[in-house]
């Protein structure tokens, strides 16, 4: 009997706790009517990243490619030079600055790559194909044939921002200066604070 | 008489929640793909008794202590509490007593994180955007890493810290780079705490961090079911779950968990905002963190801060399922290994050379 009428109170007692709870719970939630709902669910990433359609050859699935030249300086020589170009007679050419640490020794040079008669273009290092400067892997796959087809598949070089489709990838020139292509020594950006194992 | 009747209900009572919290949450869902709110053997926990039939234990507990922290607060005292700690208390209570995630329904996921973004504004002034977007389907994801190409330069490293809020206080890292002799594969043997000029003549570099296993052993001997297998692949941590006793560090063989032995600490304006709640909100102290393969980025179809980092192109993610991926062409391609693979961990995380 007496337990009876104390689970009764007990009941009574957690039945109102409940129902002020679930009042403060209601509160909580509807605070702050104005700020409008926000989006929790994400959709895939597209971001506006210019590209172009690789015109990589012998490959059945297509992708794009970053596009490289909104990034270059254009070397329009008329911008300035209003009249006949004159070269400084101390020098041997224009670009001095560019130092070619690309296969030199080995005989490249300027015109290995780049068109002759429009800077603004590149050429086939193997024909007199001419190529555009968005699509410079096409003049680099004249040697690096094996890096070429591993960066077209996926194993070389990096995608741009976004794993999912479409597929965006950096074209070599990217991170290869095409002048000095090797990655050079330097610090690393962080030390490991990880411990020592044991 | 009555004292020990009384101590035998508690102590079945006990042992009933033990068997269930054994049984029923921890080995049986997380290793299929069946999601694990769907999984039939998964019940949410349930409990007899003076609280009725259909409550579970955990949230009886959480409305008797919600009801008292209200009628606390509705009461006279509360003329002592102004409006904001009202709330604080409220929220805390509800944030305390809520579910493991994998238990809980969509709407229940909504609202924790709401109520997370909205904890932190009180507490920290912290204006964050918490997001549950949960995985799609179709996907399993991957990683490749390239020893050929990998420099050394730690950029992914920074990457990381600055991506996933990692506490400053112990400067917490999630990836190790292994600066290793040529001809060398011995993990044990490789040096991660170099500090010169990199990369040196004759070594090459080698990366670890989570490596996500299909067959975790993180997850198996996790005895309170705080860690699991999303269907995407992703090893994650339920925070709130965790209870700190460190058995994951230890079942790893990869070196690929981490523990906060205080609460983390982030200045604010370095504090990454666009968070998820499996992937890089705040820990608090005491509990597992790892890699979640940027859940909070690669959820929403980024790349992780590592790869997006790598000045290389070292690091690749892709989907598995998905034979057009580049982690697919890696995997078919490439000759490839995998670390420890004697263990049978298998995990998704492959190694590839040129």
């Amino acid at each position: 009997m007496k337990s009876t009428i104390r689970l009764g109170v007990w009941v009574t007692t957690l039945l109102s706790l409940i129902l002020v709870s679930n009042i403060t719970k209601a509160k909580i939630l509807s605070e702050n009517p104005n700020q409008p709902p926000q989006e929790h669910r994400g959709d895939i990433f597209i971001s506006g990243i210019e590209t172009v359609q690789s015109q990589y050859s012998s490959l059945e699935k297509p992708f794009l490619i970053k596009k490289r030249s909104p990034a270059l300086r254009k070397s329009d020589c008329e911008t300035c030079h209003k009249d006949d170009v004159k070269t400084n007679s101390n020098t041997t050419g224009t670009h001095n600055d560019i130092n070619l640490m690309h296969a030199a020794k080995q005989g490249m040079n300027c015109l290995t790559c780049h068109a002759m008669n429009n800077v603004e273009l590149l050429k086939n290092v193997n024909s007199t194909q001419i190529i555009e400067i968005d699509h410079a892997y096409l003049s680099c796959q004249g040697c690096h044939f094996s890096q070429a087809r591993d960066w077209a598949g996926g194993a070389h070089g990096k995608r741009v921002r976004i794993w999912a489709e479409p597929r965006i990838v950096y074209n070599c020139t990217e991170c290869h200066n095409p002048h000095n292509p090797t990655f050079k020594k330097r610090w690393p950006k962080i030390i490991s604070t990880l411990p020592e194992k044991k | 008489m009555r004292l020990k009747d009384l101590r035998h209900k508690i102590m079945s009572a006990l042992k009933y929640d033990r068997s269930l919290a054994s049984k029923e949450i921890k080995s049986d869902c997380h290793s299929d793909s069946i999601p694990p709110t769907t999984c039939p053997k998964n019940p949410p926990k349930m409990v007899g008794g003076a609280f009725g039939k259909k409550t579970s234990r955990r949230a009886a507990i959480g409305l008797a202590g919600g009801g008292v922290g209200a009628a606390f607060a509705f009461s006279a005292c509360s003329n002592m509490l102004d409006e904001e700690t009202k709330d604080k208390l409220g929220l805390s209570w509800e944030e305390f007593f809520k579910k493991n995630y994998r238990l809980m329904t969509d709407q229940e996921k909504g609202e924790t994180v709401k109520r997370i973004e909205k904890l932190a504004k009180v507490k920290n002034n912290e204006i964050i955007n918490v997001s549950d977007t949960p995985a799609k389907d179709g996907v399993l994801f991957g990683y490749a890493f390239n020893i050929s190409k990998c420099q050394g330069y730690m950029d992914c490293v920074e990457a990381c810290v600055k991506e996933n809020n990692q506490d400053r206080e112990s400067n917490m890292q999630y990836i190790n780079i292994f600066e290793m002799e040529n001809g060398n594969l011995n993990i044990e043997s490789g040096n991660s705490k170099y500090s010169h000029e990199v990369p040196v003549e004759g070594k090459f570099y080698l990366g670890t961090q989570c490596f996500h296993c299909e067959k975790a052993p993180c997850i198996e001997v996790c005895p309170v079911g705080a860690t699991w297998k999303e269907p995407d692949g992703i090893v994650v941590v339920d925070y709130d779950w965790c209870i700190g006793c460190r058995y994951c560090e230890a079942a790893c063989p990869y070196w690929g968990r981490r523990f906060n032995w205080g609460a983390p600490q982030i200045p604010n304006e370095e504090l990454n905002t666009e968070q998820h709640y499996l992937g890089n909100r705040k820990r608090g102290k005491g509990v597992m963190e790892k890699c979640t393969f940027c859940i909070q980025r690669t959820r929403k179809g980024l790349q992780p801060a590592c790869v997006d980092a790598c000045p290389t192109g070292s690091r690749t993610f892709g989907n598995l399922l998905d034979p057009n991926s580049e982690i697919r062409y890696i995997i078919e391609n490439k000759k490839v290994f995998r670390l420890k693979e004697d263990l049978g961990t298998e995990p998704k995380f492959w190694y590839y050379m040129d």
